[in-house]
């Protein structure tokens, strides 16, 4: 269990100043995720293309074009070089990030992806879709169907997260399944919930499952319990991530009326809430260190908070 | 000689051309053709189907393509000289078509697109009015006429004769004649003579209806001087449909002819068209022109003016009226509806006409009767109409009888209770319920305050105040129909919907503890509408697994005695309610009471509801329905089906569905969320390497496919390499063997193999993997003590049969297994179809830690035993009847092992765990069994062991079991043989047994040689595949 009890007083250390608003997409932004070291990030959106930007310094960097419906998802390697996203269009793509080339494009989805993650080598990118499986891909080869698929879901898997020997991937149906290649079992864990986003706490040794009935469950990966419950926001229907702050004190989320939600992990209670956006806060990336947060919205803006 | 050949050879067909005589440049391109795909596409030379070139170099620098390498034409695509156009501006001004620019094999294209008739076959003369109409428009341009535009010319066509024509008229037909022997058109000659007499009197009648029209005089004279010349080619109808021009003056769709089946009207139309128009008429006539026919351009006119009456027909019968010739037939059918009006006043007045316009025609007089409409009735103001009631239903009743006199309770609390909850079912349920439960306890000495006994008074009081409650509430109108939905909160007044929850009432499941138990009472009369074998099989399947921890129950039950009749009964109950205060797994603790299985269920489903009700203080009103025996009330039953329609509709698989549904879903409730479940999931080699991880399932062969269906998992059940694969033998198995060996005398050995039967079940709820290694043994291991197995039975009893050790045979007899196991898997449902039943063994409890203990034994030894009885019982019975009640006896045991032992937790939770595959997993586990019996059979075929199916529901020894086990542990292997030899039974057995053995001796010849026909053939096999991939590699090398 994440031990973080030592999480500060009230919100007080929590980024809700707005210190960029990173402008260009147009239409919805889906995404939006920091690279391994919180230099640069990434959107995505419907617009149908990419967008890297240095948000410390609200600078867009460059637009990657090439995905033909909307981009749901984006990740980066370590080592910041590839890029890779999924979307509306069935396909996954592997950029290389400075010449803006499409390196790879995976086909093997039988509809659309939702989300993309590399491993920790970014040797291999793992993907979940609306057809019910989760694939991983070779990054290495030039093979350009999946390694493997996995199929066990019973609906759409929402949300694809890695460690260094696991896939945790959640799904529609209610489910937290975790793989475990090293010993070869599949953990799942029944949340009874349409589980819309799954993170990872930074000890890894929880898992943050962001469910459709406005509830975020905390579960304990060792044992599968549920360690606690965070309300107070509202998801619904749209696909919105939630995740835990760099320190594993607070839990944050956005919410279906364009706030953003700050719980304590431990309590359960809402420190601090407040209006970000205009529309449906979609993603939220914490940044890895200091104490910075991007979000993205449907009103088309990625915004960034400090404290 | 070869003169003579000369003469005699005789040439048939064309010779063929050598190439050389080919025109050199078609071969040229011929050649190309053939060429094209050899050279590489800018080296290819494109050409026209002449082999001409087309682009000569164009965009290479080289010569192009007109002018001077004039294109291929002879003349070449020459540029025009340049003319100054300054003194002849527009005159010599010549379009430039795309014509001009075509090559001959484009123009031949082009024309055949707009394909013409040469003019000698121009029969229709469609070419020639277009080429005529063309030649005058040229005309035109050149010289303007007098009249502008085109329309004379357009109208006026000459047209020639066509080659037909031309021929015809030399072979001396004239125009307009019919072709054909002549006696054709004489049948005619009646017709004529009687249109004829029409067309006089006609002519004398109306003046009117004649007409003047000049065409139409000439046609008459026409007529009738050919008439006077006994000739009937004026009958002769045109051969060529003729052309006639009418115009569409009314509004009809396009070819509809409202005359069509009455021409008179058509007659009486024109007629008032004439009349309309007057003498200054013909107004149509002069616009209609007629385009003269191809045929006889000048042919006469035949009778015009009348069409056709009714009498009158020209020509063949099948003839239409357009093709009559009606030069001038004009159709115009006013739409306006004057001129009718007119001329049916006309009609009236006119004495002529009254009534006679047709025969048997008659113009009503009268005019049509209008509808009569009639307003509708006016509601009047004050009427209301929705009905409202003054008083609500039951009210009446009540009100109708005076109160009963209050009365003291009875001073039995617990007699004092009955009466009350009876008191407002009843009030709830009506007066029904009470003449139910009064025929239903008339015997029963708790209930004679129905009978005016003790509290009968206070009974009365009761049921009353319940009824003013009610009606004071106004629930009464609600009564029986709805008396769920009432307590259902959340479910609509009048919806007869019945939800999980009282579903799972109604399938009598135990609900398990939430944090606020619905409280729900009245259910027992729903469950008790449940059919009876299907509450017993629902019980058995389901809720007896599981119990719920109520500690409550057995305090307030402790005092209450609802068995007072039946002691044993009550013992039972209390039994049982002791049971469930502990809580967790059910126990069943009323065996050897001599009560069946379904009665045993049945009973507890009765306790289960008896218990919850005295839970919620309302012991008595529910326990009406159920009489002491706890078999539903016939009658109740009837009220429930009728009011539970779709659940008596169901059929048990989906009952039992719709329980295994509902109990899941109160699990799922109790059992909070998250849940976690652990499978085996392999990934890919690749993958794990990608995660710099190693393989957890590196070097084992890649996982099995699904199998899809359960023939399939035979399949790959018996594939020996598959099973191989997958399931590790497990450690005490072959020991357990050897220890079965080394049993003792032979007699209780049949004993304690039956005692046996449930434990080596309680073994197959294990996890299945680990069984089939039989199978693999028997069919692959080679090892000494599975020979001995086979072998040491054939020495015991001194018969020198073949030796049954070698592999082969084996591989056969896994062959014959998987026969038998789709046989056997179909026996089984067939005996469950027929019902069979095979009586059970009664097991003392005792026995069972014993039993258990010989799992092992249980696994090798019994069930081979069992396997070989079920076999040879099914040779002596001729097979079938006897195979089903061999399977049905397994099951039961089977069944009733399942439910006695106790399963583990996991096990459970493997059983119920299972959504959707719940079935089937059970299914298979019912399977599993049967499978590996059979499979196991296969090794021991040989042990005799002298069959009494009787025997089977003997009571044996308790202390044998354990009693053999020291034997076993004691025991040496080497001596079991002989021992088994001395323990060789009776001697009618021994002649079943040699009856077998033949029997035995003589499939194993025949499998043996069908075996050795089978490796022939594989042999031949390999040595033609051999052979083949030889001569492919000899191929190559040649190739090479």
């Amino acid at each position: 269990m994440a031990s973080s009890s030592s999480s500060a007083s009230a919100g007080a250390g929590l980024p809700s100043k707005e210190a960029a608003v990173l402008k260009g997409h147009e239409g919805a932004v889906l995404a939006v995720r920091y690279n391994k070291d919180g230099k640069y990030c990434l959107s995505c959106g419907k617009d149908r293309s990419l967008r890297l930007w240095n948000p410390a310094k609200g600078i867009h960097i460059k637009t990657y074009n090439g995905h033909a419906r909307e981009v749901r998802d984006v990740a980066v390697s370590s080592d910041n070089s590839k890029l890779s996203s999924c979307g509306g269009d069935r396909q996954l793509l592997y950029w290389d990030v400075s010449t803006g080339r499409i390196i790879r494009k995976f086909q093997g989805h039988d509809s659309e992806i939702n989300s993309v993650k590399f491993n920790e080598q970014a040797a291999a990118l793992v993907s979940g879709g609306y057809d019910r499986s989760v694939r991983a891909w070779d990054c290495r080869s030039n093979r350009f169907d999946p390694i493997q698929v996995i199929d066990t879901f019973s609906d759409s898997v929402t949300s694809v997260v890695l460690t260094k020997t696991e896939i945790i991937a959640g799904s529609v149906d209610g489910t937290v399944r975790t793989f475990d290649i090293r010993n070869g079992r599949e953990i799942v864990d029944e949340l009874g919930q349409s589980v819309n986003s799954v993170a990872l706490s930074y000890d890894e040794g929880c898992v943050l499952a962001g469910c459709l009935d406005s509830t975020i469950r905390l579960l304990d990966r060792a044992s599968g319990e549920k360690l606690q419950e965070y309300k107070g926001h509202e998801n619904k229907a749209f696909k919105m991530d939630s995740c835990l702050t760099n320190t594993d004190a607070h839990v944050v989320s956005g919410s279906e009326d364009g706030r953003v939600f700050f719980w304590d992990l431990v309590d359960g209670t809402v420190v601090n809430s407040f209006k970000a956006h205009a529309s449906v806060v979609t993603g939220i990336s914490y940044h890895p260190i200091e104490s910075c947060m991007l979000t993205s919205s449907v009103d088309g803006t990625v915004r960034m908070w400090r404290t | 000689m070869g003169h003579d050949d000369e003469g005699v050879r005789a040439y048939y067909g064309t010779p063929l051309v050598s190439e050389e005589e080919l025109n050199p440049r078609k071969r040229k391109a011929a050649l190309d053709q053939g060429q094209a795909r050899r050279v590489a596409p800018w080296n290819q030379e494109v050409t026209d189907s002449e082999g001409r070139r087309r682009f000569h170099g164009a965009f290479t620098g080289g010569f192009s393509a007109g002018h001077f390498n004039t294109v291929g034409s002879k003349e070449g695509w020459t540029p025009q000289s340049f003319t100054s156009s300054r003194q002849a501006r527009a005159a010599d001004k010549k379009a430039q078509a795309a014509y001009d620019f075509m090559d001959e094999d484009e123009k031949a294209e082009f024309e055949a697109k707009n394909m013409q008739v040469r003019p000698e076959f121009d029969t229709f003369g469609s070419t020639a009015a277009e080429y005529e109409r063309r030649q005058a428009l040229k005309e035109i341009g050149d010289r303007p006429s007098a009249i502008p535009g085109p329309l004379i010319d357009e109208i006026i066509i000459p047209v020639n004769d066509s080659t037909g024509v031309k021929l015809l008229r030399l072979m001396g037909w004239r125009g307009g004649r019919q072709i054909g022997p002549k006696h054709v058109a004489a049948a005619s000659g009646a017709r004529r003579e009687a249109r004829k007499a029409m067309m006089s009197l006609a002519q004398n009648n109306s003046t009117n209806t004649v007409s003047s029209g000049p065409e139409e005089i000439q046609g008459r004279c026409d007529e009738l001087i050919l008439g006077d010349e006994e000739d009937f080619d004026a009958d002769v109808p045109k051969i060529t449909p003729a052309f006639v021009m009418n115009p569409k003056k009314d509004l009809y769709g396009l070819g509809f002819d409202p005359f069509k089946d009455a021409p008179e009207f058509r007659e009486r139309k024109r007629a008032l068209e004439e009349d309309r128009s007057g003498d200054g008429g013909w107004r149509g006539h002069a616009l209609s022109l007629k385009r003269p026919s191809l045929f006889r351009p000048n042919a006469g006119k035949i009778g015009g003016g009348f069409g056709i009456g009714a009498l009158e027909d020209l020509g063949d019968e099948d003839e239409d009226v357009y093709d009559q010739g009606m030069e001038f037939e004009v159709q115009e059918l006013e739409e306006d509806e004057k001129p009718v009006e007119k001329l049916q006043k006309r009609l009236l007045e006119d004495p002529l006409h009254k009534g006679s316009t047709l025969t048997g025609f008659h113009i009503s007089k009268e005019p049509p009767k209008k509808k009569l409409w009639l307003p509708p009735p006016i509601i009047p103001e004050n009427f209301n109409f929705i009905h409202k009631f003054d008083k609500p239903l039951g009210s009446e009743r009540l009100q109708e009888r005076p109160p009963p006199p209050a009365a003291q309770p009875p001073d039995d609390p617990e007699l004092c209770k009955y009466i009350e909850g009876l008191a407002s079912f009843v009030a709830k349920s009506g007066p029904r319920f009470e003449e139910i439960s009064k025929e239903k306890q008339r015997e029963n000495p708790m209930f004679a305050f129905l009978f005016g006994g003790l509290g009968h008074d206070y009974y009365k009081r009761r049921l009353w105040e319940e009824e003013e409650k009610l009606v004071k509430e106004g629930k009464q109108h609600i009564r029986i129909d709805h008396v769920e939905s009432e307590k259902a909160g959340r479910q609509s007044k009048f919806s007869p919907k019945v939800g999980a929850d009282e579903r799972g009432k109604m399938l009598g499941e135990i609900p398990l503890p939430k944090g606020v138990a619905p409280v729900q009472r009245q259910n027992t009369p729903v469950a008790s509408a449940v059919r009876a074998d299907d509450r017993a099989r629902l019980q058995s399947a389901l809720s007896s697994t599981f119990t719920s921890t109520s500690p409550q129950v057995g305090e307030t039950a402790k005092n209450s005695q609802p068995f007072k009749n039946d002691s044993a009964k009550q013992n039972r109950f209390e039994q049982f309610l002791k049971g469930k205060s502990v809580g967790g797994l059910w126990k069943p603790t009323s065996g050897g009471s001599g009560l069946s299985e379904a009665e045993r269920s049945e009973e507890i489903f009765e306790f289960e509801a008896i218990a919850r009700m005295q839970q919620q203080g309302l012991a008595l009103e529910n326990r009406t329905p159920l009489n002491v025996q706890g078999k539903p009330v016939p009658e109740l039953v009837a009220i429930m089906g009728s009011r539970f329609a779709a659940a008596g509709v169901e059929t048990k698989t989906t009952m039992a569905e719709a329980a295994v549904g509902t109990e899941l879903v109160l699990r799922g409730e109790v059992k909070q969320y998250p849940r976690r479940e652990e499978n085996p999931w392999r990934p890919a080699s690749m993958l794990c390497k990608r995660f710099d991880l190693l393989d957890p399932f590196a070097g084992k062969p890649p996982p099995l496919p699904k199998p899809r269906s359960r023939t399939e998992s035979f399949i790959l059940l018996t594939n020996p390499v598959e099973s191989k694969l997958e399931y590790r033998p497990p450690p005490s198995h072959a020991p357990a063997i050897q220890k079965s060996a080394t049993e003792g005398p032979k007699t209780s050995d049949s004993n304690h193999k039956r005692d046996e039967g449930p434990v080596m079940f309680e073994e197959k709820i294990e996890p299945i993997p680990e069984r089939p290694v039989d199978l693999y043994k028997a069919l692959f291991a080679d090892d000494t003590d599975d020979e001995d197995e086979e072998t040491r039975p054939s020495q015991a009893s001194a018969q020198a049969g073949p030796s049954a050790g070698d592999p082969m045979n084996r591989a056969e007899a896994a062959n014959a297994v998987l026969n038998r196991l789709v046989a056997g898997d179909f026996l089984e449902s067939l005996g469950k179809e027929l019902g069979l039943k095979v009586p059970e063994p009664v097991q003392p409890a005792g026995d069972r830690p014993a039993a258990k203990e010989l799992d092992g034994i249980g696994l090798g030894r019994s069930k081979n035993d069992f396997e070989n009885k079920g076999t040879e019982f099914r040779r002596q019975s001729g097979g079938l009847v006897g195979a089903v009640r061999d399977q049905h006896g397994f099951f039961s045991r089977h069944e009733r092992s399942g439910r006695q032992s106790q399963i583990k937790g996991s096990v459970a939770e493997n059983l119920y765990s299972g959504r959707e595959s719940q079935y089937t997993a059970l299914r298979e586990k019912q399977l599993q069994p049967d499978k590996i019996d059979a499979l196991l059979g296969v090794k021991t075929r040989q042990i005799d062991v002298p069959d009494n199916p009787g025997r089977w529901a003997d009571d044996s020894s308790i202390a044998r079991p354990r009693a053999i086990d020291k034997e076993a542990k004691v025991a040496a292997a080497p001596s079991t043989a002989t021992r088994y030899g001395d323990t060789e039974p009776e001697s009618d057995s021994d002649k079943e047994k040699a009856l077998a053995k033949r029997i035995r001796r003589e499939e194993r010849r025949l499998q043996r040689e069908k075996e050795k026909e089978k490796h022939k053939h594989r042999k031949e096999k390999h040595k033609h595949r051999k052979d083949h991939s030889h001569e492919k590699s000899s191929r190559k090398k040649a190739r090479v």
